[in-house]
Formats: C-alpha cells, structure tokens, sequence
C-alpha cells in the first residue's frame, strides 16, 4: 500500500506525515485541478450536469466512508443524515436568509447533531444491532418533517429556496452550479483524506478493527464512536446543504432507505475504509446508473422483445450481484485493485518488491 | 369499546404474522449468524413465485403450492450455494453487507420478470370474511393466525429439543469450532435459508391472499426486524409475543393517534420501540446475552 | 510392529498459497497409542492437528503435497464432517465451548453423528465419571464457566463422539497446574481403558511426555527431532531448551543459557 518510488526518503518526521510527496504527485494533483476547472467548458452539458450530481453524491459517500468503512459502525441512514442536512439548510436560507456559506455548514452541523443521536445507542449495541438503529433513523425522518410545523421544513410540501449569491453573483448557471458542487466535494475529499492519517482516524480505525482493545488502549470510545457519526453525519449534511443548492427543492421523498442502501453499495464496490474507494464507488456506481439510463431507450430500440423497463430495472441486478461478487471475490474494493495495479506498475518489469 | 376490542384483536392476528416473518429472520439468524436484511424481498420474492405458478401458469393451488414451496427450498439452497458457502468464517460486517447485497438483486429480480406494477394476488382462503359475535377478521389473516401457533411450537420442538437443532444453534455460535465437531456448516446454513424461504412463502401466502402482489410490500419486511429484535435475535417463542405486542400497539396507533400524527405513528410505533429496546435491552426479552471474554 | 492408525507423509501445507507452514513433516501414530507432537509457537504443532482435522479451508489453507492416511484412507483432501464421521475428533485450542448452551447441551452436541440413543447416554454417564465436577454444572451456561471447567466440557464433548483418534491441541493452556494434571490424568485413562489413540499437542513438555507414548519436536515446520518419551525426556537439547534443566538435571538459571543460537543446531 504505502509503496513509494525509489529514491523517496524522509530525514523528518514531518516530511513522512506530509500529503504528497514527490514532485510527480503535485504535478498530477495540479493537472488534475486544471482538469477539474475546465470540465464544464469541455464536456456536453449532460455530462457536466453528471458530475455535478456525482460530487454532491461523493460528499455524501465520503461521510458514509469515516463512519462505517473507517471506523466499523454500520450505517444504513446516510440519507436521512443527508436529508437533514438539505432540510437545514433550506430552511435557514429560507427563514434566516443566511447566504450559501453559512447555511451549507449549518446544515452539516443540523445533520451531524441527529447522527450523534442516531449514534448513540453505539454505544451499548454494536455490529447489526447499529445497522437496526440507523434504519430507524431513516424510517422515523420522513415522519419526523412530516409532524413538524410547515414553517420550519415545509411538512409534506418540501421547501423551495433561491439560488446561491456570493455578492450581486447568482449561481444558477450549470456551470456555476457545477462550480459550487465541486467545490465543495473537493474541500470535502481534502478534509477526507488528512482525516484518515490523523491522531483521530487512526483511532477510528482501531475502534474498527477491536474496540475492546482500542479501549484497553485509551481510546475514549464514547468520544470517537459519537465523532465517527457526526463527521458521517456532517459529510452527508454538507451533500444535502450541496444539493439543496443544486436542485432548489427539498422534500422528504429525496431521501429513502432505497438510497442510503445505494450509498452502502457504493463504499463496498468502492473499497471499504478508503477515502480513495469512495471516490472510485461513486463515480463506477453512478456512472454504471448513468449509462443504463443512456443506453435504456437505445438499447431497448435495438431489442424490443425484452421491454422498455428492463433495462431500468436490471440496474438493481446488476448491482445487487456486482455487491455481492466484491464481497466474495475482491472484499477490499476497487481501491484496492487501484492499489494492485498501481503497485505493479511500479516496479515493474520485476514480478517480486 | 367493542371497536377497541376489534382493533386490538385485528392487531393481535397482525402481529401473528409479522412473528412468522420474523421467525424466518430469527432462524436464519440462529443457524448462521447472518442478520438477513433482505427479508421483506424473501417473502414478496415467495409471493410471486406462488403468483406464477397458480395466476401466470393457471394452475389449480393443490399443484401450485407444493410446487412454489419446492421452488423456494431451491432457492434457499441455491442462495447458500452462491454466496453464503464463499463467506463462512469472514466477519459480521461482510455478512450485513451481502444481505444488503442480496435485498438489491432479489428486488431488480422481481422488477425485472414481473415488472414494477402491482398484480392481483389469487385468493388462498375465501376472501369472505368470519363473522365471530359483533367482531369481523380477515378469514385468511385469521387462519394463518392459527397456523402460526402450530408453525412456532414445530420449529420451537425443532429447534430446541433435538440434537439437529443443537448442531444450528452451534453453527451459529461457532462455525469454526462447529465444524470441528463434524457438523456440516454448509447444510446447516443451507437448511436455514431453505427454512427462511419456506417460513416467508407462508407469511406471504396469508399476507398477500386477495390482496395486490408488488414488490413495494417488501416493506413488511421492515416492520419484522422490530419484532425479531424485541423477542430477542436466537428466541422461537419470543417471537409471538413480540408480534403481538408491536401488532397491537401498531393497530391501537393507527385507530387512535394517527389523526393527530398526519397518519404516521403507527408507521413509526415498531421503530420506536425498537430504539428503545436496542437502548435498554439490546437482546431483546427472551435473546442471549452476549457473552464477553477479552 | 504394532499397526498404525494415522500416517502424514511428507505433507506441506500452505496458507493463502504463500506461507508455507508445513514442509514436508512425517508423523506415524500408532493405534492405542498417545503421540505428542512438541514445539515452540509458530512451528505448525496446531496447523498439522488442524490439517488433519481438515478445519483449514476457511482459512484459505490446503495441503500442497503429501499424504494424510487414516486406515489405509487418503483423507487430506475429505470433508470436516466426513472426518470426524471416521472417528477423527479434533479439540481445538482455545477451549471452544457453545457459549450461549448449557453444559449438557454441549455435550450432546458432540455426539450429533451417532443414531444410537441407548449409548450416547451411555457415553454421557461416562463422560460425567471421569468429570464429576461436569455433572455438577450440568445445567450452566457454558459460557460462564471457568478456564478449567471449560476445557474439561471440550474435552468431555469430544469423548461424547465415541472417538478413536483425539486430536488434542494444547490442553493445557492457560490453565493452573493442578488442573492440568487432573485433566491429563483423564486422558491417560481414557487411553488405557477405552483405547483411544491420541495426538496431542503440547508446549508443557513435562507433562506431556509424561503420558506419552512417542514424541516429535517440531521447529519451523519441521520435525527436527523424534523418540520415545523415555528419549526424548533424556535429550540434552530438550532438557535445556525445553525442561529448563542443565545437563545435570539440576534447574537451569535462564543466565546460563549461552550460545542459544549454536546449540539449537536443528535450525535451518
């Protein structure tokens, strides 16, 4: 994993924890940014509309990542977390006409406070018992903003909100949308990724991997269990403030136990308990979705014998099946058939390190 | 009072069958340690298999029935053959996640061979209603409440009374160890999900008889994990009891505090207890308690 | 020549197809006998009982090459239950009882295989004569019972099998000396009054070439060293490394102990 090019040493401390480490790695992050800036002049409309949808989703997977990749706790409520999260922030455009700065965050802050509450029975039940009471979560939010006055979440009507202003600017463009979104997934990766080599992650990962030896070790579980849901939480909170933002439109039906599960489905592929999985499940999940939905009414012309919804619905088959052959076959995800390839490329033409 | 007491025996006979629900997730949880989220998609997956044979394929239901239960014990074996056999010893994690797994491709199964629109389930018991004094049942729903007592004192012998039923109980405690002793781990699991489908297809028989047959009715499913959690995840007889309470109170919720809730508490009354147990009492009334040795 | 019951030829074993644990070891147990198998941690003491027992296909481990002969039957590559069924009945370390079951239960869970009811509680009456304390506990969880107790219930489930080999690792681990030798005064008897062969293996060298009919030493997935217990006990190498004992008999202060490296001369 940690395999770095010949020639790499550290005579410090502080140059072995730094982010990147050779010249090449900033030179491709930079290509990469440049890439990221001018997507949305380069690529059709359909498709910058694509990644936007897929950054928002992103954020929302990364989150999944820290709380249940990274730190073990089973999650099936991301997307009522993410719910909150877009409810937040509608309504405190809405009703406090905060500016997207600060109700984007406030919205993380909304949903990492109900994750915490969602979190909490952690700390008696662990493995299964967690992933029952999460999906309480997810059951009882619809009915939750569905009891609670209009005023605040707009009840069964959903909320409509005006788009982003930095000054007299309003970000209603698709590229200025796209913009925005990307933003925000790319602050949100970056933060993802100095997380997991932190004093907090790595008590993440042993609270994972044997919490009664993590708490032998003097990991506060009560801390971290409660932390890993809230960064989840947040995370998913900030893709909902980001989607609130995209859509102009909230309403409870955004978000099912149909998606957290979706979500689940893309860490697993991904590769659990890599920020770099994430990033990889989203993108292959959504992307797998995308081209069905592009390919459905093509290749449904070409075979009218099996349908018009058939290509549709063969989506959950193959995901369903894709889940469960990487579980059998490639537990630790694309991640780290990334990792595998990545390696031998490296030190390549020699099969042995 | 006598609608109270019609409502709480509706529930009553309701909760009966979220237990039988909820005892196929308890006994492929006890024989194998897998907490089967995909249970709502097992029963509507055994509905339509029975929709199949007796409305697609026109069959007479003394043909269909014994057939659609074969085919789901095929099922059950072929569930274990595919992917459960690959995962014995990996962790709890992979095990929950694999369900998930299963919860997508059985439904994206169902959507795509009987389409997402719902369809008439046939009639299994006379869709006439029984006439008990002032109170009125569901004939299907009231027969399968009798059922289930007899359902839950067979798997009850079964599963605690004989050395078969030991030889699951070990697999779940210890499939390592288990298998050291010669039992077959493969057939144990194999058995359960067989069980499981089986159980499902009987609960859907009751469920769905006369009624519409989608795969949106998977979301019984959901209200059947409470159940199974509140009667404890290893406990045959729990599981009535549990049924019961969460039928009735589900029922007593929909009747009296669902006009002030926008017609939600009952919806959320099974997830609200289940919170509470899960806080107070994670193994339930009657489960195991876990047993930590560090 | 007495007839063997259970012969390893040459076997290799490896783990994930790349840690080789086994390379090449060759064991003979005789039946009616008790063959220890000795060693330190990590020299394949457990991964051969386990290989016999065939309970490493979960673990991703196979039996490259060699043979594994019981009673004339390749069964290096058979199935745990078939095995077992054979009347090969491993107990495994680490005292794995059914936690959630009572005592009784375990036990008759271990004789799942047999129809005859008649003598398996036949068996059960045995069982709880040679562990009074067994019957005592009959209805305890098993999860709450002590280390001892624990390993007596294992011990007591694998009789309950009607077995004609044990596969025994490590009884005594963890466990207080005193305890140990009752439990090794059961296997003793059990060998000689119901003739059932053992392999046993041990890192309390004492004891067990105390009850032992024949040894081998294992080190690195080897057998480096192999003699009846009476051979064994008197081995200078085993006396020193194994005994704590220096060459007088006398105990050895760990100080002495020089050229560790030189005199373990089996390594390599």
């Amino acid at each position: 994993m940690a395999v770095l090019p010949c020639g790499v040493h550290f005579s410090a401390y502080k140059e072995a924890k730094s982010f990147l480490h050779t010249p090449y790695q900033w030179t491709s992050l930079i290509i990469l940014f440049i890439f990221l800036l001018l997507l949305p002049f380069i690529l059709p409309a359909k498709l910058v509309s694509m990644m936007s949808i897929m950054a928002i989703l992103l954020v929302v997977v990364l989150g999944l990542q820290i709380t249940t990749g990274l730190s073990g706790q089973i999650n099936l409520g991301q997307s009522a977390f993410m719910g909150m999260g877009a409810f937040a922030t509608a309504s405190l455009a809405i009703n406090f006409h905060l500016p997207f700065w600060l109700s984007i965050p406030g919205g993380g802050l909304a949903a990492a406070l109900l994750g915490i509450i969602f979190g909490m029975p952690a700390l008696r039940v662990k493995g299964f018992y967690l992933a029952l009471t999460t999906m309480a979560a997810q059951v009882l939010f619809p009915l939750l903003i569905l009891n609670l006055p209009s005023s605040w979440f707009g009840s069964s009507m959903g909320l409509g909100l005006e788009p982003a202003k930095i000054g007299s600017y309003v970000i209603q463009s698709r590229t200025g949308l796209y913009f925005l979104v990307m933003g925000g997934a790319v602050i949100m990766s970056f933060f993802a990724f100095n997380l997991t080599r932190s004093r907090t992650g790595r008590a993440l990962v042993a609270l994972r991997d044997n919490d009664i030896v993590a708490e032998i070790m003097g990991v506060n579980l009560f801390y971290y269990k409660t932390l890993a849901f809230a960064i989840g939480a947040m995370f998913a909170g900030i893709g909902g403030g980001l989607w609130a933002y995209y859509l102009r439109f909230v309403m409870v039906d955004q978000f099912t136990l149909w998606n957290s599960i979706w979500y689940v489905g893309m860490v697993i592929v991904g590769g659990t308990g890599s920020i770099l999985g994430a990033i990889f499940g989203t993108f292959a999940i959504h992307g797998l979705e995308e081209l069905l939905v592009t390919l459905g009414p093509w290749l449904s012309e070409a075979f009218p014998n099996l349908g018009g919804t058939a290509w549709f619905t063969g989506m959950n088959v193959v995901l369903g099946g894709v889940i469960i052959l990487f579980l059998i076959f490639e537990p630790k995800g694309l991640a780290h058939r990334w990792s595998v390839i990545k390696h031998s490329f490296r030190i390549w033409p020699y099969p042995y390190l | 009072m006598i609608d109270f007491i019609q409502y709480a025996f509706d529930g009553f006979l309701i909760g009966l069958l979220y237990a039988m629900i909820a005892l196929a997730f308890i006994v492929i949880y006890r024989s194998s340690r897998i907490l089967n989220l995909a249970q709502g998609e097992v029963v509507v997956f055994g509905g339509f298999i029975v929709f199949q044979f007796a409305t697609i394929w026109n069959m007479p239901l003394w043909l269909a029935l014994p057939l659609s239960f074969i085919c789901v014990i095929i099922l059950g074996f072929f569930i274990e053959r595919g992917i459960f056999r690959h995962l014995i010893g990996e962790s709890l994690f992979t095990n929950v996640m694999v369900t998930i797994g299963l919860m997508i491709f059985l439904r994206g199964i169902m959507l795509m061979v009987w389409g997402p629109a719902p369809k008439l389930f046939p009639n299994i018991v006379s869709g006439v209603p029984v006439n008990i004094g002032p109170f009125i049942f569901s004939r299907a729903i009231l027969y399968g409440g009798l059922l289930s007592f007899v359902i839950f004192f067979v798997f009850y012998l079964a599963l605690e009374k004989t050395r078969w039923g030991l030889t699951m109980t070990a697999v779940a405690e210890d499939p390592v160890c288990a298998q050291s002793l010669g039992i077959s781990v493969k057939r144990s699991v194999a058995y359960a999900w067989a069980l499981g489908f089986v159980l499902s297809t009987i609960a859907a028989l009751i469920f769905l008889s006369g009624q519409s047959i989608g795969f949106l009715a998977s979301s019984i499913g959901l209200v059947a994990l409470p159940v199974a959690l509140l009667a404890g995840m290893e406990s045959i007889w729990g599981a009535p009891l549990a049924g019961i309470i969460i039928g009735v109170g589900e029922a007593l919720c929909k009747a009296y505090l669902d006009d002030y809730t926008n017609g939600t508490m009952s919806e959320a009354f099974p997830f609200i207890i289940m919170l509470i147990v899960l806080l107070i009492r994670p193994q339930g009334l009657f489960g195991w308690k876990i047993i930590e040795r560090v | 020549m007495e007839k063997i019951m259970l012969r390893l030829e040459n076997v290799e074993f490896m783990f994930n197809g790349i840690i080789l644990a086994l390379k090449g070891i060759s064991i003979d147990v005789p039946t009616g006998q008790i063959i220890t198998l000795l060693g330190a941690n990590g020299a394949g003491k457990s991964t051969t009982v386990k290989a016999i027992g065939g309970l490493l296909h979960v673990e991703d481990g196979e039996v490259t090459d060699g043979k594994i002969i019981f009673e004339g039957k390749q069964i290096e590559h058979m199935d745990p239950t078939d095995i077992v069924k054979m009347g090969i009945v491993p107990v495994m370390d680490g005292r794995r009882v059914m936690q959630h079951m009572n005592v009784e239960q375990n036990l008759l869970l271990g004789s799942h295989l047999r129809k005859d009811m008649q003598k398996v509680r036949e068996s059960l009456v045995r069982v709880y004569q040679y562990f009074p304390k067994l019957k005592t506990l009959k209805k305890r969880t098993a999860g709450y019972l002590s280390g001892g107790e624990q390993q007596m219930l294992v011990t007591g489930r694998a009789i309950m099998a009607n077995p004609r080999l044990m596969l025994l690792d490590e009884p005594s681990m963890g466990l207080a000396p005193l305890v140990v030798k009752e439990i090794f005064t059961v296997l003793h008897q059990l060998n000689q009054s119901e003739k059932i062969t053992m392999l046993l293996v041990e890192q309390n060298v004492r004891i067990a070439l105390s009850i032992a009919d024949y040894g081998y030493l294992l080190e690195n997935g080897r057998i480096v060293l192999h003699g009846s217990s009476q051979e064994l006990a008197s081995n200078e190498d085993i006396k020193e490394f194994y005994l704590g004992l220096n060459l007088s008999g006398g105990r050895k202060s760990y100080r002495e102990v020089k050229h560790y490296k030189r005199r373990k001369r089996w390594l390599g």
